[in-house]
């Protein structure tokens, strides 16, 4: 007998992979939003690294 | 096993409502412009949303519910077989660390979009005033 043969065999794979999907999107969205942002703030300069010393500057 | 996919449940029932605080709680966040505002709205929402975590608990005590009593946390220990008992523990303690991971990481992404927006801002202050005359160095005004 396999394990496929046990009872609700197809409910358990279908929560493991519904539960395996939405984790796994949900960690693509933040590494990407974190990417996205740090692209962002490589576009305006080298400065932007650390926004305190900016501030310091005077205008 | 229940035999059924739903049933109006004392337990089910309660996370069902739950889950429709929790939305609701997004949808304050996400349909008020104003951060702090929004901030404080979801904050009471979520202090009102909190009394019905008691009741999830012990909506199995108090009612005669479908769903087993409690079986992991009794006074004598838990009742449930180490066979289920083993993975469900290692299941809550991985989701907890996932979700720690997830909002440290959040938290960081927050961090630098509110410096995005800081920079945004130095930029357009330091702009000339929309319909301003662009003045090369030296020009008359």
């Amino acid at each position: 007998m396999s394990f496929l043969d046990l009872p609700h065999i197809g409910f358990v794979i279908a929560a493991y992979a519904i539960t395996s999907i939405v984790v796994l999107l949900l960690v693509a969205w933040v590494v990407r939003d974190h990417q996205l942002l740090r692209r962002a703030l490589a576009a305006h300069g080298p400065k932007a690294a650390n926004l305190s010393e900016l501030e310091a500057e005077p205008r | 096993m229940w035999g059924t996919w739903w049933v109006w449940d004392a337990r089910l029932t309660s996370v069902l409502v739950l889950f429709l605080i929790y939305l609701g709680i997004l949808a304050i966040w996400n349909a008020i412009e104003d951060q702090g505002q929004a901030g404080r709205i979801a904050a009471i929402a979520t202090l009102v949303g909190f009394v019905n975590i008691p009741v999830v608990k012990f909506s199995v005590d108090w009612w005669n519910t479908l769903h087993q009593g409690a079986s992991v946390f009794t006074l004598d220990g838990p009742k449930i077989a180490p066979s289920i008992l083993i993975p469900l523990l290692v299941m809550a303690l991985g989701f907890t660390l996932l979700y720690a991971a997830l909002q440290l990481a959040v938290m960081r992404n927050e961090i630098l979009r509110r410096r995005l927006r800081r920079l945004a801002i130095l930029a357009a202050s330091d702009a000339p005033p929309l319909g301003a005359p662009a003045l090369e160095r030296g020009a008359r005004a």
